[in-house]
């Protein structure tokens, strides 16, 4: 299982310095992959406790492919109703091209208690129809990516005679995952992207989900999408109404080995730090304290296997 | 007067590495600005009311391009001292709520470097606003650009109240971080209408200008300075864009060209037409090729700029 961090883009003071760190401690510690998040202009109240301070989601992915060029980079995730999908075809377009074919593209719809976000960002019609929009989405940058030049007709935009180039370096593989917890996202998952991106999601949540969605995959002729989760790390906390990875490091290990016996391809945490040092110091923790203790348990297991069938 | 560069964002084969390229001689030569430019998704088509070779013209230094914001924000990444232009961004191709989070966050990470130029395209632009969905937004252009000034002055400055406009109202929204200059960041208008000019010093606080003679910008540079000094404005800036071609006749595409003196008298003429800052174009795409024209720039065309300047700073001054 590979290990990603949601970069501290987000949270009161949250600046370059934030990202430098959390993307060098995130390549120093052999981590695989960085990701941001996307709110815009969310209104006042919870919501902006955790978004109110945010830096754009591509515009910081820019950054850090041009400082950080080892990582993948990916967004967890960005929601295309929210914006425009042809803008969005170009911008994700521009950052694999800048990354040398790095990017992973998280997509999400939102929900309805995002509403006045898009209200001020002058897309509340498109709150009705964002699974649609979202579907569309997929086929019109497929098709973009692909250096396809024939018109795209679909429900909500119109393509012809265009030029779209340069295409990304990983072309129309760049791959797509889809989140979301609803049937429709499942089958979106499976039948439309490249991946499974989950979040608020543990391995018992997992345990119904993923054989479904595998099994759908299937049934469309397509290739096991590969499986991602995104979570939050709350060390000594006790197990909230959403799922984080909560409790001691051995708890915390034991959930990794659930994850990875589900088939869990990578891990993707987002840590409670914003100033430089914290970030540092929470992603060097939770790699002491709970990634390197299931590397072991993983080897040993491993190794106790292999004894079982040698002997 | 500063010379900045426009860095290749744009035309076939342009790349993150050509773009280093660009950054890196301007940095060499105390060159003090990298510049993009903005085009998505063109149109092949066109109505021809700039001529056919306008057209043309278009398709390729535009079909191939690397998003501006992020190509920008790529370089500033990585060359710490430039600043970063937009010349120049088309906001009613786009959305300027979202532009406006963008913007502060590439002048927040590049800590107050970024220089906004906006314009508005026209009517040959029309598939290129219909490919992004933004088709109605054509014939409002003038007014929605103006409204997405306004707008981003709002957030960058840390208001909170609502923002009622034609095309968006904002209420009980977040917007942090500020940038480092708040609505400071300095926004400058592109495009040659009336209109266009008329923006000069009243909304926005300079003219990014492409295209232009010295002697075309003469007649009309005086009058938007007086005019921003009677609005009790700052002086507006004035950067102008201009193509170099050493040693290559003149064409359609008005350049500086021909032998290095008579650019070098160019570059004159630019500055005592107003000009704050020259940004070139070069024609090479590829990085070595860049680097190579810019240092023939630099020593035919502005070593001998700053000799003459000096000169005749001597000659005006009485001993």
């Amino acid at each position: 299982m590979r290990f990603g961090l949601v970069l501290p883009s987000k949270g009161l003071g949250a600046g370059p310095d934030s990202l430098d760190a959390g993307a060098e401690v995130a390549a120093r510690l052999g981590w695989s992959s960085i990701w941001t998040t996307d709110h815009l202009l969310v209104p006042p109240g919870d919501e902006a406790q955790e978004y109110g301070w945010i830096l754009e989601a591509l515009t910081t992915l820019a950054w850090v492919a041009g400082r950080h060029p080892a990582l993948r980079i990916g967004t967890s995730v960005v929601v295309p109703a929210m914006r425009d999908a042809p803008l969005l075809a170009k911008e994700l377009a521009t950052i694999d091209v800048l990354s040398g074919g790095q990017l992973v593209v998280g997509v999400g719809v939102g929900d309805e208690s995002d509403a006045p976000e898009w209200g001020n960002l002058g897309k509340a019609d498109r709150m009705r129809v964002r699974g649609a929009y979202l579907d569309e989405t997929i086929a019109l940058w497929r098709h973009l990516w692909s250096g396809r030049t024939d018109p795209f007709e679909g429900r909500f935009h119109r393509l012809e005679a265009f030029s779209f180039q340069p295409l990304p370096a990983q072309g129309s593989r760049l791959p797509i995952w889809s989140g979301g917890r609803s049937d429709r996202a499942v089958t979106r998952a499976a039948t439309l992207t490249d991946g499974y991106h989950a979040s608020q999601t543990g391995p018992d949540d997992l345990r119904d989900r993923w054989p479904a969605l595998v099994e759908q995959a299937s049934a469309a002729g397509r290739p096991r999408p590969t499986l991602s989760i995104r979570t939050r790390v709350k060390f000594e906390a006790p197990r909230g109404r959403v799922y984080s990875l909560v409790g001691s490091p051995r708890d915390m290990v034991n959930e990794l080995l659930a994850f990875d016996d589900l088939g869990v391809d990578e891990l993707i945490v987002v840590l409670e730090a914003v100033t430089p040092a914290e970030v540092t110091a929470a992603a060097e923790r939770f790699d002491t304290d709970v990634i390197r203790p299931y590397q072991a348990a993983h080897r040993e297991r491993d190794d106790a296997v292999r004894e079982q069938y040698s002997m | 007067m500063d010379f900045g560069i426009a860095i290749q964002n744009n035309r076939e084969g342009a790349s993150a590495e050509g773009m280093d390229a660009s950054a890196e001689v301007a940095n060499r030569f105390g060159w003090t600005s990298v510049w993009v430019a903005d085009h998505l998704i063109i149109g092949r088509t066109g109505e021809g009311a700039g001529g056919p070779w306008f057209l043309q013209h278009n398709i390729d230094e535009h079909e191939w391009i690397l998003e501006a914001i992020l190509a920008l924000t790529y370089v500033g990444a990585r060359h710490e001292r430039v600043r970063l232009g937009l010349g120049v961004l088309v906001p009613p191709m786009r959305d300027a709520p979202q532009l406006a989070k963008e913007l502060a966050t590439l002048d927040t990470l590049s800590g107050g470097r970024l220089v906004v130029g906006v314009g508005v395209g026209d009517i040959e632009d029309r598939s290129e606003y219909e490919n992004l969905g933004k088709g109605d937004r054509l014939h409002v252009r003038g007014r929605y650009l103006d409204e997405a000034i306004a707008l981003f002055r709002h957030l960058w400055s840390g208001r909170t109240d609502p923002f009622v406009g034609q095309f968006h109202q904002l209420r009980d929204f977040t917007f942090r971080p500020l940038p480092p200059r708040a609505a400071g960041i300095p926004i400058l208008t592109g495009g040659r209408s009336n209109r266009a000019l008329a923006r000069v010093g009243v909304t926005t606080d300079g003219y990014y200008g492409a295209r232009w003679s010295p002697d075309q910008f003469r007649a009309v540079w005086p009058s938007i300075v007086e005019r921003a000094a009677a609005n009790r404005r700052p002086r507006p800036h004035l950067a102008m864009r201009v193509r170099m071609r050493i040693e290559e006749e003149p064409d359609e595409i008005l350049s500086l060209c021909g032998r290095p003196e008579a650019m070098v008298a160019g570059l004159l003429e630019y500055e005592e037409a107003g000009a704050d800052e020259v940004i070139f174009v070069l024609d090479p795409v590829d990085a070595v090729a860049i680097a190579t024209y810019a240092e023939r720039v630099q020593r035919d065309i502005v070593e001998p700029y700053w000799e003459a300047w000096a000169a005749r700073r001597r000659d005006r001054v009485p001993d």
